[in-house]
């Protein structure tokens, strides 16, 4: 299943992620400091979570537990990011980050190698 | 004034803003668009007008005298607005009149309160659609994030305001903008290039100029002017252009403040800005709308105004606001003629007390025909005569037209209606005009409909 979240929607998760099941009043006191938002925007974030399906609610006191990992948008925005930028190659991605590292040519080739073996 | 009287006058307005716009938009500084935009808004929501002997309207007004055989009288208070216009308006009041010869009195009050349900419904409509969306942008606004940049913080520890104002951004939107008037946000898109510092620092001095400027406010009664005026296709136009005029005297500005030698690398910043258009917002300060052509070309055309050119501006400022924000002053070349304007205080034979009391010309009419055959107790209304029936006539009535011959005069009323009317002397029973065709009867004016 994919669920495209933004990246407010990602700032919630986060803090399920972080520090497990809570309820939404405690959500909203965390980011409150955090970001700086008002009950009603965290509210409005989690509810929009929940219609995605990334959080799922229960009774009593509004708990939040998230229904998707970190890992699996990890997985899925990295996904969108190598169709989106890198013409669905990873290996052009992969150097891309090497690029910026200043890698020589030949360290880059030797860890090209790595990516292809493992596919 | 009416709302039909303010927007017409002010339609005038719009047109001749619009001309003197296009003849001179890159030749003057934009700030000279903006004031006058400005004197349109007050001519929109402010309802009164100051006449001048120099308005233009005062000459229409006088050509119109001088070619036509009928006299005019106008009331020369600042309520009753401008003659040309009102006569424009009596136009309009023709088809009531039409109405009246038909199906007698009780139309007019009928047509005016059906056209003042659809003024206000579409004013409502207008009201919700800008606060609805207005509403949701701010509710997704209020999620974005902060932003950790150094560059920003640095700049905005050097550059002060008033109010505070909170950087924040969004991956929900393309290009910059700023809302709240009194909390002002800046917000930039997640797609920022968060490392080319010239860029960021002209996107964050156009926006910080237009929170100086307190540009959302100025949005915000343009909306309003629209939202009151819905109807008048130019009201619309002047909501495009003036909006249009912020963004460019903003860009104005933030060009005087890097010298003009940075204007190609201004307009480079905005045009990369362009290629990601987010949607229009209204409310907000939206770094990019359309007429981005005319933006650059006026960018690019920016340059030092000599002093004889800010001295044109102001001209034409003034010229334009004493030409056509006023209206028609009283040219008056009979001392007697507030004779017969102001209200129409009539006495009937039955009962012989005038009063000053003002009540609607629109609405009463039907109340009293029921209640007419009560004795008068409503000694403080004012009366016309009919054949049997009284009729109260009250507001400020505009003109009246009187026919030499037959003594039919037309009387137009402040919110436009406009009734015909025969003079009659109460003890002749006889149609009478005086010579000098003004008077019915000396001292009180004796109406009688003429539905006949």
């Amino acid at each position: 299943m994919e669920i495209k979240l933004f990246d407010s929607e990602i700032k919630v998760m986060d803090v399920l992620w972080k520090e497990g099941d809570m309820t939404a009043k405690k959500i909203s006191d965390i980011l409150k400091v955090q970001v700086g938002w008002n009950i009603n925007t965290t509210y409005t974030l989690i509810k929009r979570c929940i219609k995605k399906g990334a959080i799922e609610r229960s009774e009593p006191n509004f708990m939040c537990r998230a229904l998707v990992s970190k890992e699996q948008v990890q997985e899925q925005e990295t996904a969108e990011l190598i169709n989106k930028i890198f013409d669905g190659s990873a290996d052009l991605l992969f150097a891309s980050l090497l690029n910026k590292k200043n890698l020589s040519d030949e360290e880059i080739e030797r860890l090209k190698q790595i990516v292809n073996n493992l596919k | 004034m009416n709302i039909l009287q303010m927007s017409f006058s002010a339609a005038g307005l719009i047109i001749v803003v619009v001309i003197v716009r296009a003849l001179t938009l890159y030749k003057l500084p934009k700030k000279t668009f903006l004031v006058l935009w400005g004197v349109v808004i007050c001519r929109l929501l402010v309802p009164f007008s100051i006449p001048s002997h120099f308005s233009f309207y005062t000459g229409i007004y006088m050509l119109k005298r001088a070619s036509s055989g009928t006299i005019y009288h106008t009331v020369p208070s600042i309520t009753t607005g401008i003659p040309a216009i009102a006569s424009g308006t009596s136009d309009m009041g023709a088809v009531n009149m039409e109405k009246l010869a038909d199906s007698g009195i009780l139309t007019i009050p009928m047509s005016i309160s059906s056209l003042m349900l659809i003024w206000l419904i579409g004013m409502c409509l207008c009201a919700i659609f800008f606060m609805v969306t207005y509403t949701k942008c701010c509710k997704e606004f209020k999620t974005a994030l902060p932003v950790e940049n150094d560059f920003i913080a640095l700049w905005q520890q050097k550059h002060p305001m008033r109010l505070p104002v909170r950087i924040r951004q969004s991956d929900r939107i393309k290009s910059p903008l700023t809302y709240g008037i009194f909390r002002p946000v800046l917000l930039l898109p997640k797609a920022t290039d968060w490392t080319d510092e010239t860029r960021l620092q002209y996107i964050l001095t156009h926006e910080f100029v237009h929170i100086k400027r307190f540009d959302t406010l100025t949005k915000l009664l343009l909306t309003s002017a629209v939202c009151v005026h819905w109807f008048n296709p130019l009201v619309w136009v002047m909501y495009v252009l003036a909006n249009r005029d912020i963004e460019l005297s903003c860009d104005e500005t933030v060009v005087k403040k890097f010298g003009e030698l940075k204007k190609s690398a201004y307009a480079l910043t905005l045009i990369g800005l362009v290629e990601k258009k987010g949607p229009l917002i209204p409310l907000c300060n939206n770094f990019s709308k359309n007429a981005m052509e005319e933006r650059i070309n006026a960018i690019m055309k920016i340059k030092k105004y000599s002093i004889s050119i800010i001295i044109v501006a102001v001209l034409l400022v003034v010229g334009v606001t004493v030409g056509f924000a006023t209206s028609s002053a009283k040219v008056s070349d009979n001392p007697d003629s507030r004779e017969h304007s102001g209200m129409l205080t009539d006495t009937s034979s039955t009962n012989d007390t005038a009063s000053d009391n003002k009540t609607e010309n629109t609405g009463e009419v039907s109340d009293i025909e029921d209640s007419s055959s009560q004795d008068q107790a409503q000694t403080d209304e004012e009366m016309v005569i009919t054949s049997k029936r009284f009729y109260p006539i009250t507001g400020e009535y505009l003109l009246t037209r009187i026919n030499l011959e037959t003594g039919d005069a037309q009387v137009s009323f402040d919110d436009g209606a406009s009734w015909l009317f025969r003079g009659v002397n109460p003890e002749t029973g006889e149609a009478e005009v005086s010579p000098d065709g003004k008077t019915w009867y000396d001292r009180e004016t004796w109406l009688t409909i003429a539905v006949d």
